[in-house]
């Protein structure tokens, strides 16, 4: 079973997340901030990050993208990046991510097929 | 005998033989007021002398007068030069040759005194004896007058020049007594004083011209002169003239001496400098008020020699740079001025000696640093232009430049703004968005047909919801100028596919056909994907939106030399005529598409008309009501990568 990283401050949006993936061989972890997602990446090695660029807690998407990518061991974690700010994803894709997605442009389908594609 | 030897010569009675008249010559010869004497080879000596001859050489009587030989009654020397006794020999030569000889000689008395005298010398023969009678008259005192003379026409030839000299040169000349009243000036002074000729002026004293408010400084200044003995040279004053005006005065005074070197005045001249003094006080108000504009400026200017040395550093550059004025001028301009790369903070490119070396206006990079004095990093932006002289070699160039910290910082903001904007209204819509989703997979087999209804229309709102709020985004990005522009190769074909995905569910529901027509296959161009989607998301869903059933959609993409061409057509409702001008406003929707879709923005083709016009591209169309439309976008690209087309 391959484990899904969601860094996402909105708890609301990781339970539609999860009801979106319902059924698939995937194993969802969760974390708040970017600190925790960098705690849960050594912790579980997911196989890949959705990750928020809006994080509380002082280190924002940008931060933790960077670190993972810096990171020998992280480094080859695919990123795809899901956001509700726009203009940023030459920004994401020069420092790593695989993908950049807008949340309110994306249905949850589609991100439930991108997630397949990154994690087969 | 006559009283004049030179008419006797015309007479020329010199060769004619005196015995008859003997007697008559006798007393002629004793009575005679003139010397007469006879002279007679081989010694040439004296034979005969009348009383006037012995009284004339101050002889005792005939007898000493005869013991002297000619040449020891005269100087050694005659004023020529020459020697008495070779001259004298000569003249009786020449009496001997032509029969008389009459010259000037200068004697000398027994006594020894010379004196100057014409001589008369004859040759007479008699008794077939031939000797030299000879004539003289002391000149002494027609060479006095004469002298005087000489000298008094010197001195008016003198006089004379003196006047045209002090006439004829340009400036004033003026002497006055030791009791300062004038004693002499040119006319140019006089015309100054107001007066016509030099002679009105003499006597009188500076408080009697028109100058009689300043008599006391000149008077001064004279003073001065007299006292120190010193000459005053080259100092400025003004003075009054006749009408009332002020003219300016360059002058120079001096003691004016006798031939005894005793002090009897002072001399001055001067020149009316007014022109020049009103011109230099002119450059020097241009040059305060150039100076003040100069320093008034918002943004730093500074002009620098063309070997880079800075001659003039506004206020505004002390501000930015930190260095005073006094501080950079005189220094090459790189000693004060360090510009780095805001990138990677390497030296900038020297645009001041790119702008003097190669002619031209060069601006500074954009992201450009000015590291000042404290070593403060100052974001600035702008300009260096040579400057030339009037025959077009260029002589230096001026900078300009200002700090845009707070441009930046208030970039930053807007950026930040529509940031934050497009999150915290994308962030509930997602929210809805994906909750509807969800509801709607279990919906079908949950809800009643009405209940169903209700949430599809849920979802159909989000999603325009969402529409507008993108559409807002870019239209405010494009206003506020802070739309990014990211160019990279982009597949045409993959755009277009995204585009008519979003559409899929519209298309299918109006069963509308869709052609794609593209140059070649990949068409990849080096273009802003966003601005590409922006272009046919906007006129695809327009397209399908606006066809009738059965419609049908044709997509062409083609390139030209520098742009790529795209239209796109369908035979759906058109634009009514009277409308087809409002098209493109922001907010306007024409009365037919109201009808047929009341939920749209009016920002579609407005955002892609700013979009295009943000990048210098162009939209038009051709559109006939119930017929259809075609509309036709014009995209500039940037070179194509070597090796790749479209």
């Amino acid at each position: 079973m391959k484990k899904i990283l969601f860094i996402e401050d909105d708890a609301d949006m990781v339970v539609l997340y999860r009801d979106a993936l319902k059924g698939k061989d995937v194993h969802v972890i969760e974390a708040r901030t970017g600190k925790e997602g960098l705690t849960k990446v050594d912790l579980e090695q997911p196989d890949l990050i959705i990750l928020d660029i809006m994080l509380p807690g002082g280190m924002n998407g940008f931060d933790v993208l960077e670190q993972l990518k810096v990171n020998p061991d992280t480094k080859g974690i695919p990123v795809i990046v899901l956001t509700n700010l726009d203009s940023e994803e030459e920004v994401a894709k020069k420092i790593g991510a695989v993908d950049y997605r807008i949340k309110s442009n994306t249905s949850l389908g589609d991100i439930v097929e991108l997630i397949e594609k990154h994690i087969h | 005998m006559t009283d004049n030897p030179k008419k006797e010569k015309q007479n020329n009675h010199s060769e004619e033989p005196i015995g008859k008249n003997e007697g008559i010559y006798r007393s002629l010869f004793v009575a005679s007021r003139d010397a007469i004497m006879t002279l007679e080879p081989p010694s040439w000596r004296f034979t005969s002398g009348n009383p006037a001859t012995i009284e004339m050489f101050k002889a005792k009587d005939e007898r000493e007068f005869l013991s002297y030989p000619p040449w020891q009654l005269s100087p050694e020397f005659q004023p020529d030069g020459q020697s008495s006794a070779k001259k004298a020999q000569e003249m009786i030569n020449v009496a001997m040759q032509k029969g008389t000889n009459f010259f000037e000689w200068v004697h000398k008395k027994i006594t020894g005194e010379l004196f100057s005298a014409e001589v008369l010398l004859s040759k007479v023969t008699y008794n077939e004896k031939v000797f030299l009678h000879a004539v003289i008259r002391d000149i002494t005192e027609r060479k006095k007058a004469e002298k005087i003379n000489e000298d008094r026409l010197r001195l008016q030839a003198s006089n004379t020049m003196f006047q045209q000299v002090i006439e004829a040169i340009p400036v004033r000349i003026f002497w006055k007594d030791n009791n300062l009243l004038y004693l002499g000036c040119n006319t140019l002074f006089a015309r100054d004083a107001g007066k016509k000729t030099p002679d009105e002026l003499i006597g009188k004293s500076d408080y009697e011209m028109g100058w009689k408010h300043e008599a006391d400084m000149y008077r001064k200044d004279d003073q001065m002169v007299l006292l120190s003995k010193k000459p005053k040279i080259n100092y400025e004053e003004p003075q009054t003239t006749p009408q009332g005006g002020i003219i300016w005065l360059r002058t120079s005074k001096t003691p004016l001496l006798n031939q005894e070197g005793k002090i009897i005045g002072v001399l001055g001249t001067y020149e009316d400098i007014t022109e020049h003094k009103n011109m230099e006080e002119k450059i020097i108000d241009d040059k305060t008020k150039d100076e003040a504009i100069l320093d008034s400026i918002g943004d730093a200017v500074i002009a620098c020699d063309k070997n880079g040395i800075i001659m003039l550093f506004n206020n505004m550059a002390e501000k930015i740079s930190g260095y005073s004025s006094l501080e950079a001028i005189g220094k090459h301009y790189r000693e004060i001025l360090k510009f780095i790369k805001e990138t990677d903070e390497t030296i900038s490119e020297d645009f001041i000696a790119e702008a003097i070396q190669q002619n031209k206006i060069t601006k500074i990079e954009n992201h450009t640093l000015l590291i000042n004095r404290n070593d403060e990093k100052i974001p600035i932006m702008n300009s260096a232009a040579p400057f030339k002289n009037s025959a077009g070699d260029i002589i230096g160039c001026v900078v300009v430049f200002h700090d845009i910290t707070r441009e930046r910082q208030i970039d930053k903001a807007k950026t930040e703004f529509v940031l934050l904007a497009s999150h915290q209204l994308r962030t509930p819509l997602s929210a809805i968005n994906w909750n509807t989703e969800l509801l709607l997979l279990h919906a079908r087999t949950v809800f009643s047909e009405k209940q169903l209804q209700y949430v599809e229309e849920i979802s159909r709102a989000t999603k325009r919801m969402v529409d507008l709020v993108n559409s807002l985004l870019d239209v405010s990005r494009l206003d506020l100028g802070t739309f990014v522009v990211q160019e990279k190769d982009v597949n045409i074909q993959e755009v277009v596919q995204t585009c008519l995905k979003e559409l899929k569910q519209e298309i299918e529901k109006k069963n509308i056909f869709i052609q794609e027509r593209y140059a070649s296959d990949p068409l990849i161009a080096f273009v802003d994907q966003k601005i590409l989607y922006i272009i046919f998301q906007n006129l695809l869903s327009n397209s399908v939106k606006y066809s009738f059933e059965e419609g049908n959609v044709i997509l062409t993409v083609k390139k030209e030399k520098e742009n790529i061409l795209i239209s796109v057509a369908d035979n759906g409702i058109g634009i009514p005529s009277n409308e087809k001008e409002s098209i493109g406003t922001k907010l306007y929707r024409a009365k037919n598409v109201q009808r047929i879709d009341p939920n749209g923005t009016g920002l579609g083709l407005y955002t892609v008309k700013e979009v295009l016009r943000y990048i210098g591209g162009s939209l038009w169309f051709e559109s006939q009501e119930n017929k259809g439309s075609i509309f036709y976008v014009k995209l500039p690209y940037k070179d194509f990568k070597e090796g790749r087309h479209i």
